[in-house]
């Protein structure tokens, strides 16, 4: 009994989508059997008139857009030219979970650029921030860091395979009130005067970890960066330990949901992020100069060694959070915000366009206002920033 | 003294870095037209296709390189017609993509002071759209993407399906697209 065609090795037929030898063979039946030739004519015809209505959906090409300008735009929307890793982290700290950026920040500032004066008498060094200070920095050494995730990566291992977290900060946890997040917090938590949004207001436990630098690996990524200086024998098991109090996100029209996604700049346009913390609490052994220690990461910067010499002995290190600038990406200006000293920092513009971000220190805490948005932006902000 | 290691670790994996990025640009460079094009075809709107058409390569991007799919082209195009099903499905955009439809090129034979061949052709592409959104899933997706040019085989890859199963498919796919039609174009009147 001979086989009929079926339905779909017609429609293979007719979309000429068969085998050369299977195409015969059916070819060769269709020739003989008037109920598979039946068939076709009226898979064919069907087909025609599908062909001919989705022939309404006809696409002039010429209309496409190059494909070289929208791998810009495709960039550009999605805030892919990064160049300074730091710099990112303080102006997207859009998320609840901006402030453990924030203290992230702070620690690599403290490690590349803290000196901790060594006390007479073999005090323990202390730092605690009472003020900032702004660093500008050519950044193309810090390209060779950004660009390449392994060398990061290696940097953080400097301090991560000898980490041992001594209190855990637990998951964030989102409160009704600044006065519910001041409990929990343990300082008073304030949020920004006259806004119409109501804050999504997250505190984060307070945490503390330990770590001891291993002097090789540290030498060998200062290597890799170009630099010629030669940490300290005396560094080799230095053991740092840092304590970073909680702190509260108190943000206004952010986007929610998982705080990992990569939040690109449209969802972004109009979220205010105020974030604050307690100046977090570093140790080190009186044994390490890390004065000297600051020196080299300044020269990783791009100064030379006797720039860095001359800027270490302009910075009371004990109390001074010091952040690097970029001077291709970024300006800065000196500004008066909550009755203090502060700066607005500002990314220049690109096709993601511009961010601001307004940070100071007030009565031991560390505060930050970011968002989309200019210079002139950022300075309208700082102007008429009031915090209740 | 040390001396600078010019094979480390660090230099390979930005190596590995770069070329991925040059790889990922290539892909885009490739695909870019014909997945604006599908999705122009599904929405209408050309701005709106951009966005979708980001979105899908935006998607292939942020796959970690572990995960990334070995039928590149496939995914996208499946990724693709999936955000536009998903997009004329919409409700509330329905009525913004017949509008929008007048700004597409009516095609060669247009003039654009017909405005009743226009209205018709305006006509013709949202009842496309309706039959479509009206279908399952993935007959839809099925027939878009043929109707894109794809081969047996390309859509077979991208549907995560057997190449000798798309005949069939494909037949079953036309055959309830025209029926949707005809319903849908019978109740419009």
């Amino acid at each position: 009994m001979t086989m009929h065609a079926s339905e779909g090795q017609i429609q293979a037929l007719l979309d000429e989508e068969m085998e050369t030898g299977e195409r015969n063979t059916l070819l060769q039946h269709i020739a003989g059997c008037s109920d598979c030739q039946n068939r076709k004519a009226a898979l064919s015809a069907r087909r025609e008139r599908v062909h001919g209505v989705l022939g309404a959906f006809d696409y002039d090409a010429s209309l496409t857009p190059l494909p070289r300008a929208a791998l810009a735009r495709f960039r550009g929307k999605n805030d892919l030219d990064q160049k300074e890793p730091i710099m990112k982290r303080i102006f997207t700290r859009q998320s609840r979970w901006a402030w453990t950026l924030a203290a992230l920040v702070l620690l690599v500032c403290l490690f590349s650029l803290e000196p901790v004066r060594v006390w007479a008498g073999g005090l323990l060094g202390i730092f605690r921030i009472q003020q900032i200070a702004v660093l500008p920095i050519d950044t193309n050494n810090l390209n060779g860091v950004s660009s390449n995730s392994a060398l990061a990566q290696e940097m953080s291992r400097i301090f991560s395979d000898s980490t041992k977290v001594t209190k855990e900060p637990g998951k964030p946890q989102t409160v009704a009130s600044t006065a519910e997040a001041s409990q929990k917090a343990g300082f008073k938590v304030r949020a920004l005067a006259g806004q119409t949004a109501a804050p999504r207001i997250s505190v984060q436990g307070a945490s503390a970890f330990e770590f001891t630098v291993n002097r090789a690996r540290a030498q060998q990524v200062l290597t890799e960066l170009g630099s010629k200086y030669q940490l300290p024998a005396a560094l080799d098991g230095a053991r740092i330990s840092v304590s970073i109090p909680a702190g509260v996100a108190v943000e206004y029209n952010c986007p929610t949901g998982d705080p990992q996604t990569i939040r690109r700049p449209a969802d972004l346009r109009n979220c205010v992020s105020l974030l604050q913390i307690p100046s977090p609490t570093v140790t080190t052994p009186p044994e390490v100069d890390v004065q000297t220690l600051a020196v080299a990461g300044l020269e990783m910067t791009g100064m030379s060694a006797a720039e860095a010499q001359n800027f270490t002995k302009t910075i009371d290190w004990t109390s001074t959070l010091v952040i690097p600038v970029p001077r291709s990406t970024a300006t800065y200006q000196e500004i008066q915000v909550d009755g203090v000293k502060g700066y607005v920092l500002n990314t220049t513009p690109n096709e993601s366009g511009p961010r601001y971000a307004i940070v100071w220190v007030k009565d031991g805490i560390v505060y930050s206002v970011s968002g989309l948005g200019d210079q002139a932006k950022g300075l309208g902000v700082a102007a008429s920033l009031k915090l209740e | 003294m040390a001396t600078r290691n010019l094979d480390s670790p660090w230099r390979r994996a930005r190596e590995r870095d770069l070329a991925r990025q040059a790889q990922f640009e290539a892909v885009f460079q490739e695909h870019w037209p014909r997945i604006y094009a599908i999705l122009a075809r599904l929405v209408g709107d050309r701005d709106h296709a951009e966005d979708l058409a980001l979105e899908t390569f935006w998607r292939l991007y942020t796959l970690a390189p572990q995960k990334g799919p070995q039928n590149v082209a496939g995914w996208l195009y499946r990724v693709a017609t999936n955000l536009g099903l998903n997009a004329l499905r919409a409700e509330k955009r329905r009525r913004q993509y017949e509008d929008a439809a007048m700004r597409l090129d009516p095609g060669p034979t247009a003039s654009s002071n017909d405005p009743h061949h226009a209205a018709v052709r305006q006509d013709e592409v949202s009842a496309v759209r309706r039959a479509l959104a009206a279908m399952r899933q993935p007959q839809a997706e099925l027939l878009m993407l043929r109707h894109a040019g794809l081969s047996y085989r390309e859509v077979a890859d991208a549907l995560g399906l057997a190449p000798n199963s798309i005949g069939p498919l494909l037949a079953r796919a036309e055959r309830d697209f025209e029926e949707a039609y005809l319903r849908l174009e019978k109740e419009w009147r």
